[in-house]
This record gives structure tokens, sequence and C-alpha cells, in this order.
């Protein structure tokens, strides 16, 4: 009877930390997003972070949506060629990038680079006291090194998402055209036809979404870090793990409400 | 003469656990406390509080007329205004160089413009005997007693009425000890500032503090004139200064 009573507390113990966990992050992102609207604002930081998360992240997410999309091509053409359906590859590819991959890998590839990046430099801060210097100073340090980051990982995601939905279909083109033996002019007409505005705007406001979760964790990871280096360390890996749950699960959830199956 | 910071009754307790308990002390307007104890005694966490970083359980501390434990969060800022603070490893900013990390304050909690915050910066610069061809390098490239006089020069750029200094020569060689204790007396004199020194350095208590609290178990053990060190007959006080602590 004990051990099923022991059990029952582990579990309950388990499910509560769950859930001040949830609410601490619930918290540190309502806190950042009201200071992300008032005054005052820091703009020499949003820019420095808009370099870092756009043009820095670029040539990464940029290499990751030119061979997915070559990948997709190949992968399509090789199923669909078993019915005769090898015609519907660059819509295929156009949509799959558009809608899902663009997204998610461009998600997944910023926040292993920027999220591991911003709980690691706020991480540091916070264990050498640079976060308690700056509350000496008068400046708020989650409207001088949060909100900044999180404004600017909400505008340049959809901005990486943008070229990583036209690099993925040139990668696609690249394999169709070269390897497969597709008529050029022919593929960029049927990716155009199929294309709606509606596909490219679900992926970039999931882009959008997938930003802000990537700074909102990046940042709760690096603001709450401790212990030394040992805890930076830490902070960094969680903070990249708990974006990578995050983009997934809110992506069932995104696809689900614009594509109105809920 | 009457205290400028007033500490009563504060105790502290973080995850569970009882840190300080009903530490109280005074400091008046040019003259330097230094807050000693073992590690683990509360020292920090005694000035963090006051800062506002940590929250407390109970007790005061007043800052002019201002109790910043229970005053409104505009008043209690007001008040933290007037505290200037030295961390432990300087605390300076990477990203930043020095003469920015210096103007800091001013620039973003002062209004001051750039150019008459740079030049502030210089001047400050100047007074803890740093080169301004450093103005422009990065934390990084300063040797830990340069760093430390940054962060002096940072802490002392808002001219501020009350100054923290915690552990400030730790780990520097003794020249550059040497010149942080003369750089803390010369600007307690000059300034008028009422100070509180945390450290384990009791050469540098000798020369710099006029009284000493002593942090025993989470609560003063004993106070008195830095004269009166040697005298003492509390016995983890001298078990202190002989570095049994």
């Amino acid at each position: 009877m004990t051990w099923i009573l022991d059990g029952l507390a582990r579990i309950g113990a388990g499910l509560l930390s769950l859930l001040a966990g949830l609410g601490a992050r619930t918290l540190f992102a309502l806190q950042a997003t009201w200071r992300v609207v008032a005054p005052p604002f820091y703009p020499r930081v949003f820019f420095g972070q808009i370099a870092e998360f756009f043009y820095f992240s670029l040539p990464v997410v940029g290499l990751t949506a030119l061979f997915t999309g070559m990948v997709l091509a190949l992968q399509s053409y090789t199923g669909f060629e078993r019915f005769s359906a090898e015609a519907a590859v660059p819509q295929v590819v156009a949509l799959s990038i558009a809608r899902e991959l663009g997204p998610v890998l461009a998600g997944l590839m910023v926040s292993g680079r920027m999220g591991a990046a911003m709980a690691a430099e706020l991480g540091a801060m916070r264990v050498t006291e640079q976060i308690d210097a700056l509350s000496t100073l008068r400046v708020d340090p989650m409207r001088y090194l949060v909100a900044p980051r999180i404004l600017a990982a909400t505008i340049s995601l959809p901005l990486l998402v943008l070229a990583a939905d036209v690099i993925g279909i040139l990668g696609g083109y690249l394999v169709a055209v070269g390897q497969l033996g597709f008529d050029g002019p022919l593929f960029i007409a049927n990716v155009m036809r199929f294309l709606t505005s509606g596909d490219l705007g679900s992926g970039l406001i999931k882009a959008a979404v997938f930003g802000y979760l990537i700074a909102v964790m990046g940042c709760f990871h690096g603001f709450t870090a401790s212990a030394g280096a040992e805890g930076v360390g830490r902070a960094t890996t969680s903070a990249v793990v708990s974006s990578a749950i995050a983009i997934l699960a809110s992506n069932f959830l995104l696809t689900a409400l614009l594509f109105g199956i809920v | 003469m009457t205290a400028l910071l007033q500490v009563a009754d504060l105790s502290v307790a973080l995850g569970g656990k009882q840190i300080i308990a009903d530490v109280g002390f005074g400091v008046a307007p040019g003259e330097t406390l230094a807050l000693l104890g073992g590690s683990g005694t509360g020292k920090s966490v005694t000035l963090k509080t006051i800062l506002g970083l940590l929250p407390s359980q109970q007790g005061t501390a007043t800052i002019g007329t201002v109790d910043v434990l229970s005053a409104n969060n505009r008043d209690a800022a007001t008040a933290r205004a007037r505290i200037g603070m030295l961390f432990q490893g300087a605390a300076l900013f990477d990203s930043l160089s020095i003469w920015e990390n210096i103007a800091f304050r001013l620039v973003h909690a002062e209004g001051l413009s750039q150019r008459a915050a740079r030049e502030r910066a210089m001047a400050m610069l100047d007074a803890v005997g740093l080169e301004p061809t450093l103005a422009e390098r990065r934390p990084a490239d300063l040797s830990g007693g340069q760093q430390k006089r940054a962060g002096l020069a940072r802490a002392l750029a808002a001219e501020p009425e009350i100054l923290f200094f915690d552990e400030p020569t730790t780990g520097l060689d003794p020249i550059s000890a040497g010149l942080i204790d003369a750089l803390m007396l010369d600007t307690v004199a000059r300034t008028g500032a009422a100070a509180v020194m945390i450290t384990h350095d009791i050469a540098s208590v000798r020369k710099v503090c006029q009284r000493v609290a002593f942090l025993h178990d989470g609560t003063i053990g004993w106070t008195g004139p830095v004269s009166d060190l040697d005298r003492s007959d509390f016995a983890p006080l001298q078990a202190f200064l002989a570095g049994r602590d």
C-alpha cells in the first residue's frame, strides 16, 4: 500500500513541478511581451538582434531549405512515379515547403542557433552579475535584454522563412529540371498556379509564433540560470529542447487552426 | 552623525532556508562600514536585498527617510538611485566598450546625450587612474584590476550618496588591491558618501573602514570600531581574523 502512495506522491510532485514550470514561463512571456509594446525602447539592441537573427542565420536556414527542397523533389518523384503522378512534383514541393517544412525547419535551425546563443549570453550575464548590475544602474533588465530579443525574433523568423521558401523551391527546381527531366518554365508555372497567398501566409504566421517562442524560451532559461558555467550549459540545453518542443506542439495547433480543421 | 542608510531587523529566507535574521546596522555620510563574515553568512544577500534584487521576509532598510523594503515601487526606485555598487567581478557589460559601460546609467536612466555622457565617462576614467586609450576597449581586454577600476568608475558616474563595495580587492595582486583601497578611501573622503564594504581582506578593512559589523550564522555577532577588532572576545570573529572561518 505504501508503495502505491509513494508512486502517486511522485506523480503528483512531477505534475506540480511541470505546472510550476509552465506557469513561470507564461508569466515571464507576459512580462516580457508587455515591455515590447511599452516604452522605453532600446533600438540599438533591437537592430543588433535583427542582424543576429536574420543576417547571420540566413546561411544556415538557406542551406537547410535548399537540401530539403532537393530531397523533397527526389522523394515525391520516386513515390508519384508508381501511379504516374510525376507532374504533381512542383506543387508538392511548393506546398510542403511553404506550409510546413519552411517554417518548421527554419524554426528548429534557428532555435538551435539563436535560442542557444540567447540562453548562453543571458545565462553568462546572470552568473557574472551583469543582470543585477543593470538593475543597480536603473535600467530594467527585462526591458533592455529580453523585449528587444523577442521583437527581433518575431519579426526575423518570417523573413527567414520567406527566404527559405524561395530557396527550398529553387532546390526542388534544380533537381526536377537538372536530374528528373522536368521542363523549367512549366515547373515555375505550376508552382505559381498552385501556391496561394494563404499557403505562404500560414507559413509566415507560424514563423512569427515560432520566433516568439524561441526568444521566450532562450531568454527565460538564460535569465533564470544559476550555478556558474555548469548552470549556463544546462540553461542552453534546456532552451534548445524546450523551444524545439514548443515549435512542434504549436505547429500542430496552428495547422489545425489555420486550415480550419478544428 | 545621522545614518544615511539604516538597516533594522532584516531577515531573508531563500528556497525555504533562513539566510539572515534580524540584521541591523547604520552608515553615516563619510563613513565606511565593513560587513565581515565567513563564506555563506549572508553578506551579499544583505546588500542585494537592500538593492531590491532579492525579496525580504521582514525588516526595514531606510535610505534618508524612505524604507525601500516597504515603499511603493516609484519611491523605492528613487531612493535606491542614491546607491552605487561595485560588484565582486566588476560585472561590466561584455558587449559594450569601457566608456559605454561607465556612461550606461547616464545615457539610459539619466537621459544625458551620448556626447555629454562620454565626456563624463572620460573624466571618471581619469579619476580612477585609467588611461583614456582604454575607453574604446572591451572589458575582456582589461586586467582584473583595471576592470575593478572601471567598475568603480561606473558606480561613481552618477554621483551616488551611498556606495556598496562587494569584495573589491578579491583576486587582485597586492599593487592593484592597494590602488583600489586608495581609490575607495579617496572617493568616500571626497564625496562624503556612506559606504558599505563586503570583504575577506582584513588589511583592506584596516585601511579603508572605520567600523565593522561581523555576520555569524546569519546574524550580526559583533559590531564595533576597526580599532577594537583585535580586542574583541567574540570567538568566531577571532577565528575569522586568524583565517579559520
